[in-house]
Order: structure tokens, then C-alpha cells, then sequence
């Protein structure tokens, strides 16, 4: 049997949808650079907070389908994409493992990054079916500011972005 | 005369290990010293024959480019490469594509059409809809062939033949014809269809493209039994029956298992406007069918269970859990691609491997001349200890998320008729946000309006039903697109 990760549902060994809610069950296995979490469902907002992150803070990737949670763990920028065979260029990030490609996201799809002040933005790479927030298409090249909680769509491939303060960052 | 291959049963893309097996089982039947009778000793020399060619991977390759090109190419991929040994059920998807093989595309004329429109007539067509539906019937009448087969028939309470089956019809008196048609009276689907079925009988002939499509806005009462035998009737005879329902009165179960008998489709029409466009896709179609009348025969292995069938393309539509399940034509441009769900009980656990499927696939060739085509169709899995790594094929998780969406939309249609509100309130929430999730806004507040209106009434209205039904079931064959 296999549990579903959005909504505990029983499935059959094999299955890879589930068969009351439609998530995804069936996920490739994943590469190293990334760790996934085991989330169930969307984190409640009190957990995290609302105004620019600063420097103590860490970024979550939720992905809506699957449930899983890619952390991004140190830097300022991060590219995300895809690793096809022959890159030259490879993303900080490959989605491959989350259907990337079945999901349109290009190669080199999007960069996110957190300026000096802490402020997070998101720029489309020129990908070919481009990126969405919150359901609006922005223009590519041109950073766009990204909140804690925002919907990003890179082609179909949905994530909310979670600011998450680091525990030494917690009680100021 | 039959080659190498259909000698010993297998396909032409059989591994060495097939080969072996098929041929030790009918050297195991036909064996001088359990059949003795000299029929059998012909067939076995023929198999020893077979077997000697096939067997050596040189001796095959030179006997293979002496084959006249397979005229269609099956594909079959499953969503795991093994079976677990364990004590539990398992599930197994199988995506089973069909295309011509480019060699094989010659001829482009096809064969003459045999047709039946079947008209609804009731009071409730009148005024814009049967206007519509005269206007799309002149069209097709403008499209036919002088050596084409055209037949109307309408019917309410009773049938009415309003044009008989013949060839060559002078088109002036067929447009007359047509135009004197009214609404009136109620619905009685299986007078129609009987009247149809008669027509197409009278010039019936397994080489012409026997057709019969129903346009209907109402339910029919009492007579579906008598429908679905009629179909099944027509099914032997390679007779296909395609289904219109206008507005949102129909039943659509009802058309989509008639339908599907036969390996057509239903189709829903909310605008008069549509029906032209209909009946056109219908007819261009029809001219563009590789192979028609494609069919499974087959009988399933122990503890194993088919519990859904869907083709994907080249019309979505539901197929018939029944043998031979008719899964209908192969496009002279893209592909016939089915997806089947076997559920499996826990295996024999000793055993190396696990029978799924057995049977043959068959289908009507319509390229230049029509001519039967057969192919052995068997689907087993190994038994493993440990889980299998091996990732699905990437068409086929892909098919599957599509048409998960559709299903959702099955399941709490269900549960409403079962009395499980709540459940079919959530299914179709959760459906509503995974349309979003996949880019289908409209889609998704129809869906969103259907869980108000459970919420308010406890039932499903008839229109937003069906809006939600054909609407996941069209997202189901997408156009490509583009290179990402």
C-alpha cells in the first residue's frame, strides 16, 4: 500500500496517482544537492514570517503537487532548471526530479535571489513558457520582488515560496 | 501463407525467450508422439521450421528484411517493470500505442461511407436546434461521394425514415428531404437507432465504413437494455455508433456506454453552432482512418482484474470492459493510444513470472484495399523480491495525471448517486484546485460553481455535470506543444 502524502488515502502498490485526491504519487528519486522534507500539507503562515526575510533567513521551495519541500540552503542566488545531457550551463537548482520536464520548465528557467537587504526577487531567464506570480505572468530578465508565501509557476511547475526565519533568528 | 511469426504465435519484435516458449508449448501439442494424425505432423515440420530461423538472431535478421513491412506498429509500455512478491494487491498500467508505420502509408482514398444520421425529433429540438442540426446535415450531403451510402433517419415517439439508404442519391432531393423535417413528441432512442441499424443493413458490407451517429437533446426511457443489445449487434458487424448530445437534458452515461460498444464516442454540444463542427471532424475522419474496427480479444490472468480502460487518442472516450473491447480506428496521422488499469491479486509468490493478458489485437486495414491484420497481444511481468527503481515511461505518467483529473470527476459523480455528499464535495474541491494547478481557470470555477450548488441542493446541476465531464475529458488529448 501506498500512503498518499496530501491526503493519508490508502493506495494500491502501483498506483501512481491517488485515486481520491489526484496527487502525484509516483516521484523519481531524487538528486543530491537538494534535501526534500515530508511535509503533508501547506505550513500555516504563523510559522513564518511576512516582512523581508534578512539574512537569517532560509528559503523554502513547497511544492503544491507533490507535497515536498526542496530547502535552499546557503547563498545569495540560486538558478533554477533543468540538467539535460550536453549543458553547459547547469542550474543551482534541477527540478528534474519533480517533472520538470513533462511540466515545461526550461533548462535554465528562472534565478531567485536575496539582495543585501535581504529583499528576495525572482528573474525569468527567458524560459520558454515562462514564470508566473501569483497566476501573473512577468516579463523576462526584469527581477521581480517575491513575499513569503507568493505562488510561483515555473511553465506548470507550482511552488510556494516559504521565508523561514533560522532558529537563531527566532524570538527578536 | 502465414510467416515465421504468426506460425509460432508471437510478434514480430518477440524476444529470444518468447520464441523459445511459444515453440516449446507447440512442440508440446503437435509432437508426432502425442498427435499422430499427419495434419499435425504438417504443422509441426512448419514449426521446426520457424523455430530454426527465429531462434538464430543471424538467420532471423536475414529472414526479417524478406517480411513485407509491419503495416502498424504497437507499442506497449508499463508503468513497472516488475511485480512485487508480495501479499498484497498491485496495480499495473499498460499505455498501448498504435500507428501506421510509414511504409506502410500509401493509398489515400478511403473506402465509401455507409452512414446513418439519426435524428432527434422531439418537441424539445424545435426551433434553433433542429435548424442547426438541417444546417450540418446539408453540409455533410454537399461533402458525399457519388459512390457513398446516405440515410436519415428521424424519430420521437416513433421512427421515421426520411431518407433511404442508397447510393448516388440526386443531393436536390436530399436537401428537400431534410427540410421537411419538424419537431415533435418525445424521445424513444431505440426506435432510431433500430431504423438506423436497418438502414445501414441494407447495403452492408464489411468493405464500406458502416456508420451511425446519433444527435439527440433528451433522455430515452426504459429501452436502454434494447439500446445496448443493438449495439452489441452492431459491434459483430463492424457497425459504429457515435453519439451527440445537445444541451445538457441528454444522458450522457447512457450515450458514452452505447459508444463505446462499438468503439465510437460521445460528444457533448452546448452552442447549435457546434454541431456543424461536429459532424465535420466526423466526416473528415472518417476519410483519414489508417485501420478501423481495431479490437482486443483477450482473457485475463489469475487474480487479475481489468477495471479500466481508456482510450486517449484519437477521441477520448471510455472503452467497454467486455472481450472483444472494441477500441476503434488508428488516424492515417497520429495514433490510436489506449491505457489500460489491471489490478492484480497477490501472485503465485513462487512463480518467475505473472500473466496479465493474453489475447490478440485485430483490426481492418484500410490502406488502398481493406484487409484483416492480427497481432498476438501478451502482457506478463516478472515477480521480484524487491521493489522495482525502473521509472514509468514519462507518456504514461503523463497520460495518467490527465486523465486522473477525469476520474476525480467520475468518482464524485458516484458519490452523489451514491448519497456521499461530503465526499463528492471534497473530490470535486480538491478537483477545482488541481485545474487550477494546471492552468484551466474556466474549468476550474464550473467545477467550484457544481460544489455551491452540492452544498445548497445536494445534487449536481445537469448542465455543470456534463461541462465538468467533457471538459477534463478534452484536456485529455491536448495538442502538442511546442518544443520547451
Amino acid at each position: 500500500m501506498i500512503r498518499c502524502p496530501a491526503c493519508q488515502h490508502e493506495n494500491y502498490d502501483g498506483a501512481l496517482y491517488c485515486s481520491e485526491c489526484g496527487a502525484p504519487l509516483y516521484v523519481p528519486a531524487t538528486t543530491q544537492n537538494l534535501t526534500v522534507g515530508e511535509d503533508t500539507w501547506l505550513p500555516t503562515s504563523e510559522n513564518f514570517r511576512s516582512e523581508a526575510p534578512g539574512q537569517g533567513a532560509r528559503i523554502v521551495l513547497f511544492l503544491v503537487e507533490s507535497g515536498q519541500r526542496i530547502f535552499l540552503e546557503s547563498g545569495q542566488e540560486w538558478t533554477l532548471g533543468r540538467l539535460a545531457s550536453g549543458q553547459a550551463v547547469v542550474p543551482d537548482v534541477d527540478l528534474t526530479a519533480y517533472n520538470a520536464y513533462e511540466q515545461g520548465v526550461s533548462r535554465l528557467h528562472a534565478a531567485l535571489r536575496m539582495d543585501a537587504h535581504g529583499r528576495l526577487t525572482i528573474t525569468d531567464m527567458g524560459s520558454s513558457n515562462g514564470t508566473r506570480v501569483n497566476g501573473i505572468k512577468i516579463l523576462p530578465n526584469t527581477p521581480h520582488p517575491l513575499q513569503h508565501g507568493d505562488i510561483v509557476a515555473l511553465g506548470k511547475l507550482v511552488f510556494q515560496v516559504l521565508i523561514q526565519p533560522v532558529s537563531t533568528d527566532e524570538g527578536k | 501463407m502465414q510467416d515465421y511469426y504468426q506460425i509460432l504465435g508471437v510478434p514480430r519484435d518477440a524476444t529470444p525467450q518468447q520464441i523459445k516458449k511459444a515453440y516449446l508449448a507447440l512442440v508440446r501439442r503437435y509432437h508426432p508422439d502425442v498427435a499422430p494424425d499427419p495434419e499435425a505432423h504438417e504443422i509441426f515440420l512448419q514449426v521446426q521450421e520457424a523455430y530454426e530461423v527465429l531462434s538464430d538472431s543471424l538467420k532471423r535478421a536475414e529472414y526479417d528484411a524478406t517480411l513485407p513491412p509491419e503495416p502498424l506498429l504497437v507499442q506497449i509500455g508499463t508503468s513497472r517493470a516488475s511485480l512485487l512478491r508480495v501479499n498484497e494487491p498491485q496495480l499495473v498500467y499498460a499505455l498501448v500505442t498504435l500507428r501506421p508505420s510509414a511504409a506502410a502509408l500509401q493509398q489515400k482514398q478511403r473506402p465509401p461511407l455507409n452512414m446513418c444520421l439519426v435524428l432527434d425529433r422531439s418537441t424539445s429540438m424545435g426551433g434553433a436546434r433542429l435548424a442547426a442540426v438541417k444546417r450540418a446535415a446539408g453540409m455533410l450531403i454537399d461533402e458525399l461521394r457519388a459512390d457513398d451510402i446516405f440515410s436519415v433517419v428521424t424519430f420521437n415517439d416513433r421512427a421515421e425514415v426520411v431518407i433511404p439508404a442508397t447510393r448516388g442519391q440526386q443531393k436536390d432531393f436530399l436537401r428537400q428531404r431534410i427540410a421537411a423535417i419538424d419537431a415533435f413528441g418525445g424521445t424513444e432512442i431505440f426506435r432510431g437507432l433500430q431504423a438506423a441499424y436497418r438502414q445501414v443493413g441494407r447495403f452492408y458490407s464489411p468493405d464500406n465504413l458502416n456508420d451511425i451517429v446519433l444527435i439527440t437533446d433528451g433522455h430515452t426511457y426504459g429501452d436502454e437494455e434494447k439500446c445496448y443489445r443493438l449495439a452489441e449487434q452492431a459491434r459483430q458487424r463492424g457497425i459504429v455508433i457515435s453519439g451527440l448530445g445537445l444541451g445538457s437534458k441528454w444522458n450522457d452515461a447512457f450515450l458514452d456506454k452505447l459508444a463505446a460498444i462499438t468503439g465510437g464516442s460521445a460528444h457533448l454540444v452546448t452552442s447549435t453552432r457546434d454541431i456543424e463542427a461536429f459532424l465535420e471532424a466526423h466526416f473528415r475522419g472518417m476519410g483519414d482512418r489508417f485501420a478501423e474496427q481495431v479490437r482486443l480479444d483477450f482473457q485475463l490472468g489469475a487474480g487479475v482484474e481489468l477495471q479500466y480502460a481508456f482510450r486517449l487518442t484519437p477521441i477520448p472516450a471510455p472503452l467497454a470492459l467486455q472481450t472483444p473491447m472494441v477500441w476503434g480506428y488508428v488516424p492515417r496521422e497520429g495514433k490510436l493510444e489506449v491505457l489500460l488499469e489491471l489490478l492484480v491479486q497477490p501472485p503465485e509468490l513462487q512463480a518467475d513470472t505473472h500473466g496479465l493478458l493474453m489475447g490478440h489485437l485485430r483490426a481492418r486495414l484500410l490502406n488502398g484495399h481493406t484487409a484483416p491484420w492480427e497481432r498476438p497481444f501478451h502482457l506478463s511481468l516478472p515477480l521480484r523480491d524487491e521493489a522495482d527503481l525502473t521509472s514509468p515511461p514519462a507518456e504514461l505518467v503523463e497520460a495518467m495525471g490527465r486523465l486522473t483529473l477525469y476520474r476525480m470527476q467520475e468518482k464524485a459523480r458516484a458519490d452523489v448517486k451514491n448519497g456521499q455528499i461530503d465526499r463528492a464535495t471534497r473530490r470535486l474541491e480538491r478537483l477545482a484546485s488541481r485545474l487550477l494547478m494546471a492552468g484551466q481557470p474556466r474549468l476550474a470555477r464550473t467545477v467550484q460553481k457544481e460544489v455551491e450548488s452540492l452544498r445548497m441542493t445536494h445534487t449536481l446541476s445537469e448542465a455543470g455535470e456534463k461541462a465538468i465531464k467533457f471538459g477534463t475529458r478534452a484536456l485529455i488529448a491536448p495538442e502538442r506543444e511546442e518544443g520547451l
